[in-house]
């Protein structure tokens, strides 16, 4: 793989503004959110107040988003620092969309901003873009749900987490036994790999993930794949001293955490083997 | 009001949800004793808490992070908990060494005393000493061991004990064969921790039945000369009892404590090219006896096999026979009772709460349907009872000010009431 550029070490994950120009990155315990730019340039610290801890960030360019332990869903400006509630008490998870609208649960509800969008989403995370939702029920089926007409299709067979919906609308969802699904949107699916935390990249039109390996207390080694769905998979990375992890990808490169040595690092698509 | 108190009491107002995670699985053993793996003991203390944790009020969801004997990597253990916003998850492991040593641990993120985790870790581990009477390794950082370093949720990983021991005991024959609850203790101990740490009532002891082995208390069979033990073939907790031929027999599993509710019946044989392709069942439910028939043969054997769906209100036993007339070896090995697959408490929400100025509380049952709801209060006493068709109100006139929680009759789903005067 090409050249990449060490943003900052970190304890966490790198969470991508829409633009990647910016990542990011959780301190050790939760206890702040320091953002980077991808010329590895420190831009903005949040610090948790006493007891508090801050999780499930995301970034929408210039605003931040996490939650806050003791105070709800909180939005930062990152020029600025102010900070403000966008909603106390519990809420799931925020996903920013690729058209900078703010999502999250609450209650069973799905929330643009602050708008009730839907009465019928009982989970904690939520992926939402070109209308489409989705997420997994509490029997960890996938459930991806059409904003427009409230239809919903229930897909079972697997234990689903953490889907994906990409820019155009297909779904792309990891399994607890490791397969990676791809669903597009004419109602069919396919695994594409096997290993876990896929991202979708609209410009090479695939999916990058980490397989990694463990002794059952520790990772032992990770790598990065490459697959286009109804290809096979491509290996990216082999190295046994860097555990590459988190894949996210901008629209011009792909960012990874190296979970070993606890660095971000952003590599020009270009610049991959592929 | 502490952080940590206003923490717990907004938990307790939603509910509380936990990931239990059985170490290892599939390909990775773990520990490794005479008589059992830790893939298999941790397992099976998992599926005890979680029945255990499933029938107190105010925990919402328990979740396993793997259900069977299955490799789940870590990285998806913890995405997985993450991505579902449990309010707390725990890693169950056992430990080994050299033989010669025995003792508790339990990890946590941070030793710091106000940090959740290391509160939870210390009831962990004083309860499972208590109970076990080991050597106390202490509560320990554990912020090195990826599923406390990647769980957004406060963590903690315990190790019971050491497997492979085998000085003054062998510790994995107690695992095996159940000596005095040994699995079940463990489990129990994880469970009151939990509650003791929300300010639930702690669950029933033994009132979470999920594991009846060959040879644990509840099994017998008609003939110990017919049924002889065969360890060949992968039997669950290092033996089984097969049927050598030439007479009727029968093997019975029984609860010795009551099973309330809808559980997975699991069967477990080891694999021969003589087993019978005809085992004959006969389950005791709640709706009378059903029969089934088990093809040992070609089902091959070394797992789990789900023989169906029951209802069972306090009684639950399995009769096995086989026939001098009938063709192949007849295996009777572990029978489990589990919680229908990834349902944790509740499979779909069922009523919704709302309040009115005159602070009574309504229940809405989806579809108009018959309900009830348990109104509990913060000791567990069921304080009141309330049912109706498409909805019910509980009027809390008579009732003083504090927490409580309803408990939906039909799933089991539970919500925090607040009742101010």
């Amino acid at each position: 793989m090409g050249a990449s550029l060490i943003i900052i070490a970190i304890a966490g994950y790198a969470f991508l503004s829409v633009s990647g120009e910016y990542a990011a990155v959780t301190g050790e315990g939760g206890a702040s959110v320091d953002v980077v730019s991808s010329h590895g340039e420190f831009v903005f610290s949040l610090e948790a107040q006493p007891g508090e801890r801050f999780s499930y960030v995301t970034f929408g360019d210039l605003r931040l988003f996490c939650i806050s332990s003791s105070r709800g869903l909180l939005e930062t400006d990152i020029l600025t620092g102010e900070t403000s509630v966008v909603c106390s008490g519990r809420t799931g998870a925020p996903w920013f969309d690729s058209e900078g609208n703010l999502w999250y649960t609450r209650n069973g509800s799905l929330y643009r901003w602050n708008e009730e969008v839907s009465g019928s989403v009982p989970a904690f995370h939520v992926s939402v873009e070109n209308g489409i939702a989705a997420y997994t029920d509490r029997n960890d089926r996938l459930r991806i749900l059409t904003l427009e007409n409230g239809r919903e299709r229930v897909v079972q067979g697997y234990r689903f987490y953490a889907p994906r919906v990409t820019p155009s609308g297909e779904v792309i969802a990891p399994t607890l036994t490791g397969e990676i699904v791809y669903l597009p949107s004419d109602g069919s699916m396919m695994v594409v790999g096997n290993g876990e935390q896929p991202c979708w990249s609209s410009e090479m039109q695939g999916l990058f993930y980490s397989v990694s390996t463990d002794d059952g207390h520790e990772l032992t080694g990770a790598d990065l794949w490459f697959a286009v769905p109804g290809e096979t998979p491509v290996r990216l990375t082999s190295t046994p001293d860097v555990y590459e992890t988190n894949p996210e990808c901008s629209g011009t490169s792909l960012w990874y955490t190296d979970y070993a040595a606890g660095t971000v690092h952003c590599v020009p698509f270009d610049e991959l083997p592929l | 009001m502490s952080f940590l108190s206003s923490l717990l009491l907004s938990l307790l107002l939603s509910g509380v949800s936990v990931c239990v995670d059985p170490g290892h699985g599939g390909s990775s053993s773990g520990a490794v004793g005479e008589y059992a793996l830790e893939k298999d003991v941790v397992l099976e203390i998992g599926l005890l808490l979680q029945n255990w944790l499933c029938q107190v009020p105010g925990i919402t969801r328990v979740s396993l992070t793997r259900e069977g004997d299955y490799d789940v990597s870590l990285q998806a253990r913890t995405d997985y908990a993450n991505s579902q916003g449990f309010d707390l998850f725990v890693s169950i492991h056992e430990n080994a060494f050299n033989g010669s040593v025995q003792g508790t641990e339990t990890f946590c993120g941070s030793l710091d005393p106000a940090d959740p985790s290391f509160q939870m870790a210390s009831l962990v581990q004083q309860g499972i000493l208590s109970a076990y009477g080991y050597t106390d390794r202490g509560v320990k950082d554990g912020s090195y061991l990826h599923v406390i370093r990647e769980t957004e949720m406060p963590a903690v990983l315990g190790e019971g004990s050491f497997l492979d021991y085998d000085l003054n005991w062998n510790e994995s024959y107690l695992y095996a064969f159940d000596i005095d609850d040994h699995t079940g203790i463990q489990a129990w101990q994880y469970a009151d921790a939990f509650c003791s740490f929300y300010g639930l009532s702690a669950p029933q002891w033994g009132n979470g039945v999920a594991l009846i082995d060959d040879g644990s208390a509840g099994f017998s069979v008609n003939d110990s000369t017919l049924w002889q033990n065969d360890p060949s073939g992968a039997p669950w907790m290092g033996n089984c009892l097969v049927s050598q031929g030439g007479g009727q027999g029968t093997a019975l599993w029984t609860s010795p404590l009551p099973v309330h509710g809808t559980r997975d019946l699991q069967l477990w044989w080891t694999s021969g090219a003589d087993r019978t392709a005809s085992a004959t069942y006969v389950v005791h439910h709640s709706g009378g006896s059903s029969t089934f028939q088990a093809d040992q043969l070609a089902e091959g054997g070394g797992e789990w096999y789900s023989a169906g769906t029951y209802d069972f209100s306090g009684e639950f036993s399995l009769e096995l026979t086989c026939s001098e007339s009938g063709p192949g070896t007849v295996v009777a090995d572990a029978v489990r009772l589990v919680y229908p697959m990834g349902t944790g408490c509740a499979a779909e929400p069922g009523f919704q709460v709302s309040a009115n100025p005159a602070a009574s509380f309504t229940f809405t049952f989806p579809h108009g349907d018959q309900g009830s709801v348990q109104i509990v209060d913060l000791s567990g006493r069921i304080v009141s009872v309330v049912s109706g068709s498409g909805s019910a109100v509980w009027d809390p006139t008579d009732r003083p000010s504090g927490l409580y929680f309803a408990v939906d009759g039909n799933t089991g789903q539970s919500a925090g009431l607040v009742l101010l005067r």
